[in-house]
């Protein structure tokens, strides 16, 4: 972009800046002639004395002669006139404004628009160091005031200058000494303005650069809020960004006085001159040199003299401002060499380049960064190949990945795509080839099937509208005249409904045969279960699709024979008008139905005054508020003093943390009073919606007897048929034979509730739901709704997992030569992944996969292993040579004890550290058992402990060697030894069972000592070591088995 | 049979002798309860762990799969707590269990189960103490087998 801003607006706003001008300048005789005809009506029609007169007018040295009047008709001709100018006059202006914020706006997008492109084209590594808070800054805020002064940049000091002159003129054309006086002052002015501005200036900068510093903390703050709230930092953010705020307050404040010491100097300057005039024109008129129409039309024109001057002064003001804002800017985004070449968004369309053969030859790349470098490294990837980057997040690997996909420039060395350098060979027409799924990759808001579709929607395919509808985004807006103006800010002017998917990149031709390849690709990625799941959790309008919406009630009423054929009949329990549903809240069974207003919510319905009255006649009521206040009274007892993120309250759905305090007052002035009804509404409906949140089955209180569940069935009628029919009409009853907007397809498939207390009861519905869509050809139409499913903002409607293979198979559709997966499966299991892989393998067999991976998986997929290892290719192999990295490097690096207290200490951690039980453990709970430990010595030959002894502690040897002998009818044989960093009857720390053998000290013995009592308290008073240890020995527990049996000296 | 019954039932089991009230209560309100019909299982060996039951009534089969089918090796009943030391390891199931009979169970979802008996470290020991004794035998087993030549 321009290094200045006059010269970007020069650029792209010639010929618009020209018309202004023009209209300008055509506009100053009239202005002028509005400023000579009040004179002229002054001392001629109004003082003249010799009528009648000859009304002319000099053009350019024409006389144009316009009839001869009386006195009045003159006077009327000459005001008639003068309105006219007015109005002319105004018209001018209006039309110079309007064009004038249209040119502003027009290079406004212009300007955004190249901010945007440019900011797409930044190369990866740039993302890396720019907020996104601080871009949408600088493309938003900063811009905006640059819009404003582009339009009248040129033409507003040459018409304000313009105007300026021609009433100086006007008034030096009555009295040269009038007009000197006018202009007086104007050189002290001249000198102080642009002194104060350029500390204005300067400030303006500052302001700039620390509003643009905000932002881009408090995007950080947004993308990091999980931090910020699990490290308890808003006390400490608050104070950060008051000190921020702080810092522009004063800014801004100091911006604020000087703006106005200005104003009040041009205004005290513009209130002097009147002085001189009325001093000097006064002297004049009275001496007679001056006509008093002279001076009052000078007056008059002085009146209309500051408000051009003040419009310069403040244009000056503005221009230095401008400048100043744009080459801040600016300056943001001509830090990157490769960013001086014009955008190339608009350029021509690319064409698709072959990606394979891709050699890197001595490839490098620099950035300073341990763990991303990498250095010469050299690798081929030939059709068809599939090839895995083995090593550790800090081995570069991952680096390579997106070289190879063309996302980062190598800084050294030579690519080559299909023997073309890729130096040559634009961008764009490479990734066409090329698909990346990365760990992070982005799932955008929208549907399913528009992210399927991303990768298709490289350039448009028609630049005609599919259909010739003539109407644009915007309101009264004609077709044409978007276009037109599209291409006058430098926009796209591409027809609003062109088509951007590329068919014959996903191999097929029309949008049907698409939607084939996306369920194949879906199934591919083993997604294709997500999706129907999915699609079964959607609501569907009956409008929009009733074939669907009849097939779904065929599908329920299938649904309903194959449970009870299957013998499931206890899995299911269907709703039925006339019955009590157990697995249904209290509420549900009363409404029978589901509706969007909130008086038939379950809150809502516990205020109901038609359903009060029903409830009492039916003798429900008072069971209903028994229950409640004794369902809170139990709640409260037991959940009271838990922590309100505790997570039995996500689990238990009755009740939150907040709820919770408001029973247990509710309770505290129900003990006073007695009687719900005395209770303030909003108390009531919380305290009451407890019942009607009960659901028989599930939360086992036993509130209703049978007999009171046939009175709710009954009620249940009755408050259908005594609501009027507006209320009845936003309730959508359930009905066995009518689809159910309001609820899901699949709850309208089931038309029931599935009972609570049956093992794998959802999973047996879920199978015959699939099959009973099946039998009735319904899942293409459902599949279809899945993939129209939005997905929320950033893909927050899916797992990880779900956006993983959303991403992946994205690349899939798009049918590139070389799929490049950087940990892009990271969130599926090893087995899923397998599967994955293998899909791949067999359904697109001419893909070749560059996989990114921690460890050596799936030899049998890969042709070629690479390992990395700090940046450098250390080597590649076959799949038959291919290692396991976690064998390899066999033991880990020994846990890093901090600070230790001693050098005794010390040595005790360390021994204990090597302890399996203790395995778990952390340094600080290490340390807390390292206190509870003795150290014990034996001289050779002296006895640990005796067979049958009970154990009551646990021994570590630190140095020489114990011998463990067992006795049998009364002879002793060695069975086994131990040596340094074994342990010692470790079962005695958890129970008091006898020895199982003895143990004699066979040289020196060193023994660390851990005594049961001692170990049982340092559990007792540390709950997590206690688990941590159970985890240990439940898992050998577990892990043994016949042929290793645990070593232990316990019997 | 109602919440406060149930409470009654599992304090008696041994792990939650030591239990307070409230704890003890606060894990079953949150917990489910299960109907079983004879000849249905509870779960199947190798099935990924999710929770530990506490049998209610009914009668219930413990089988380890084997080349020649299931072989019965235990039986639980009325009192009995399954898959609480898996519970802590996270261990898929190393057995199937089946009713014998309609049976009910009270099923908790195992980081509840954990959360509530390791919080509480007499009970934590009081688990230790079951684990080891278990151990124990299980060691004893294993040598008595290896004595008598079955494993080489």
């Amino acid at each position: 972009m321009e290094k200045g801003i006059f010269a970007y607006i020069l650029k792209y706003s010639r010929k618009q800046q020209l018309t202004l001008l023009l209209m300008t300048v055509a506009s100053f005789p009239f202005y002028y002639l509005s400023l000579d005809l009040p004179k002229t009506i002054i001392n001629e029609a109004i003082g003249g004395i010799d009528f009648p007169v000859t009304a002319s007018l000099n053009v350019l040295g024409f006389q144009l002669n316009f009839g001869t009047y009386q006195q009045i008709p003159y006077l009327l001709l000459l005001c008639l006139a003068f309105l006219a100018l007015v109005f002319i006059n105004g018209l001018f202006k209006l039309f110079i404004n309007i064009y004038r914020g249209l040119l502003g706006e027009r290079m406004l997008r212009r300007m955004r628009l190249q901010l945007i492109t440019r900011i797409m084209e930044f190369p990866l590594k740039r993302f890396r160091r720019t907020s996104q808070g601080e871009l949408v800054s600088m493309v938003n805020q900063e811009t905006e005031p640059l819009g404003g002064f582009i339009g009248e940049s040129i033409s507003l000091p040459l018409y304000q200058g313009g105007l300026l002159l021609t009433i100086l003129t006007f008034m030096f054309v009555q009295d040269w000494r009038l007009g000197l006086a006018s202009i007086a002052l104007y050189p002290v002015q001249g000198w102080i303005i642009p002194k104060l501005q350029k500390q204005i200036n300067l400030l303006n900068q500052e302001r700039t650069l620390r509003i643009r510093s905000l932002s881009e903390n408090l995007g950080e703050v947004v993308a990091g809020i999980n931090e910020v709230h699990a490290n308890n930092n808003l006390r400490f953010y608050d104070h950060h960004f008051s000190t921020l705020l702080g810092v522009i307050y004063f800014i801004r404040v100091k911006i604020y006085k000087k703006k106005f010491l200005i104003k009040f100097l041009n205004n005290s300057f513009a209130q002097i001159t009147p002085f001189f005039f009325f001093l000097i024109g006064g002297v004049l008129v009275i001496q007679g040199d001056l006509s008093i129409g002279a001076l009052v039309a000078a007056l008059a024109a002085y009146k209309d003299l500051s408000p051009p001057w003040k419009e310069l002064l403040s244009w000056y003001q503005g221009q230095a401002d401008a400048r100043l804002r744009y080459s801040v800017l600016i300056e943001q985004f001509q830090q990157d060499d490769d960013l001086t070449s014009a955008p190339k968004v608009h350029t021509e369309p690319v064409s698709q380049q072959p990606a394979l053969p891709m050699v890197a030859s001595r490839v490098s790349f620099t950035q300073g960064n341990r763990g991303q470098d990498i250095e010469n490294v050299s690798l081929t990837i030939e059709s068809g190949d599939w090839i895995s980057l083995v090593g550790s997040s800090s081995s570069g690997k991952g680096t390579v990945a997106q070289i190879c996909a063309r996302l980062l420039d190598p800084t050294d060395g030579k690519l080559l795509y299909a023997d073309q350098d890729s130096q040559h060979v634009p961008r764009a027409a490479t990734t066409m080839s090329i698909a990346y799924v990365g760990h992070d990759s982005y799932v955008f808001s929208g549907t399913v099937r528009s992210n399927l579709l991303q990768g298709l929607k490289q350039q448009p395919q028609s630049t005609r509208a599919k259909n010739e509808s003539n109407s644009s985004p915007v309101k009264h807006i004609t077709k044409d005249e978007w276009e037109r103006e599209a291409s006058l800010s430098g926009n796209s002017n591409l027809a609003l409904d062109t088509d951007w998917i590329d068919y014959q990149k996903a191999g097929v031709d029309n949008s049907e045969s698409l939607s084939e390849s996306i369920a194949n690709v879906l199934n591919t990625v083993g997604a294709a279960d997500d999706v129907v799941g999915n699609a079964l959790s959607q609501q569907i309008n009956p409008q929009e699709d009733p074939e669907l919406v009849k097939s779904i009630i065929e599908a329920r009423h299938l649904f309903k024979e194959q449970i009870m054929e299957q013998g499931l009949g206890s899995v299911v329990e269907f709703l039925d008008p006339d019955q009590y549903n157990d697995n249904a809240s209290l509420a549900e069974n009363i409404l029978f139905g589901i509706s969007d207003l909130p008086e038939f919510s379950t809150e809502g319905l516990t205020n109901h005054p038609v359903l009060r009255k029903l409830l009492e006649e039916y003798d429900l009521a008072d069971v209903l508020d028994d229950t409640a206040v004794e369902t809170a009274k139990t709640l409260c007892e037991l959940f009271m003093d838990l922590p309100s993120d505790h997570e039995f309250f996500s689990r238990y759905d009755l009740v939150n943390a907040e709820d919770l305090e408001q029973f247990d007052r509710i309770l505290r002035v129900l003990r006073k009073q007695k009687s719900i009804a005395k209770l303030g509404n909003k108390d009531k409906v919380l305290i009451r919606s407890i019942s009607y949140k009960l659901v028989s089955g599930r939360h086992r209180l036993d509130m209703l007897s049978d007999d009171m569940k046939q009175r709710v069935v009954k009620l249940r009628k009755d408050f259908a048929q005594s609501l009027d029919e507006t209320a009845r009409s936003h309730i959508n009853y359930f009905s066995p034979d009518t689809y159910n907007p309001l609820v899901s397809i699949r709850e309208n498939i089931i038309f029931g509730r599935i009972v609570y207390g049956r093992l794998g009861a959802h999973k047996k519905v879920q199978t015959i739901i699939l099959n009973v869509l099946q039998s009735l050809n319904l899942m293409p139409p459902i599949y279809e709704v899945g993939i129209s499913a939005n997905v929320g903002l950033a893909g927050s409607l899916l797992s990880v997992t779900q956006r993983q293979k959303l991403a992946l198979a994205r690349g899939l559709l798009k049918r590139p030569e070389l799929l490049v997966v950087y940990e892009g499966l990271s969130a599926t299991s090893t087995e899923e992944t397998h599967v994955i892989l293998s899909n791949i393998k067999e359904r697109h067999p001419d893909i070749s996969l560059l996989w990114v991976d921690d460890d050596t998986r799936f030899t049998d997929l890969f042709d070629k292993f690479a390992y990395f290892q700090t940046g450098k290719l250390d080597r590649l192999e076959e799949p038959s040579k291919a290692v396991n990295l976690a064998k390899e490097s066999d033991s880990e690096a020994p846990r890093q004890l901090a600070n230790p207290a001693s050098e005794e200490t010390r040595k005790m951690l360390k021994t204990l550290d090597q302890i399996p039980l203790f395995s778990m453990l952390d340094t600080h709970q290490l340390h807390l058992l390292a206190r509870a430990c003795e150290s014990v010595t034996l001289a050779e030959g002296e006895r640990l402990f005796a067979q049958g002894d009970i154990g009551d502690a646990l021994y570590v040897v630190v140095e020489g060697m114990a011998g463990v002998f067992r006795s049998k009818d009364g002879v002793e044989t060695k069975v086994g030894e131990y040596g340094t960093d074994e342990v010692i009857g470790e079962l005695a720390l958890l129970s008091d069972n006898p020895r199982w053998a003895s143990v004699d000290a066979m040289s020196k013995l060193n023994l660390l000592k851990l005594k049961r009592h001692v170990f049982l308290e340092t559990i007792r008073s540390n709950g997590e070591i206690g688990y941590q240890i159970l985890q240990v020995v439940s898992n050998r527990f577990t892990s043994t088995n016949a042929n290793n049996p645990v070593k232990s000296i316990d019997s | 049979m109602s919440l406060h019954e149930e409470y009654e039932l599992l304090s008696r089991i041994e792990l939650f002798e030591k239990l307070k009230p409230v704890q003890l209560k606060r894990l079953i309100f949150v917990s489910r309860r299960y109907q079983i019909e004879p000849n249905e299982y509870l779960f199947k060996q190798g099935d990924e762990m999710s929770r530990v039951f506490a049998i209610i009534s009914g009668e219930l089969s413990v089988l380890l799969d084997s080349p020649s089918g299931e072989i019965n090796v235990a039986m639980h009943s009325t009192g009995d707590l399954v898959g609480e030391i898996a519970a802590i390891s996270g261990a898929a199931r190393t057995a199937s269990i089946r009713a014998n009979t309609y049976s009910e169970v009270i099923g908790f979802e195992r980081d509840q189960f954990v959360d509530t008996v390791t919080s509480d470290p007499p009970t934590a020991l009081r688990l230790m103490q079951l684990l080891s004794t278990r151990l124990t035998y299980q060691n004893n087993q294993l040598r008595k087998l290896a004595q008598t030549g079955v494993l080489t």
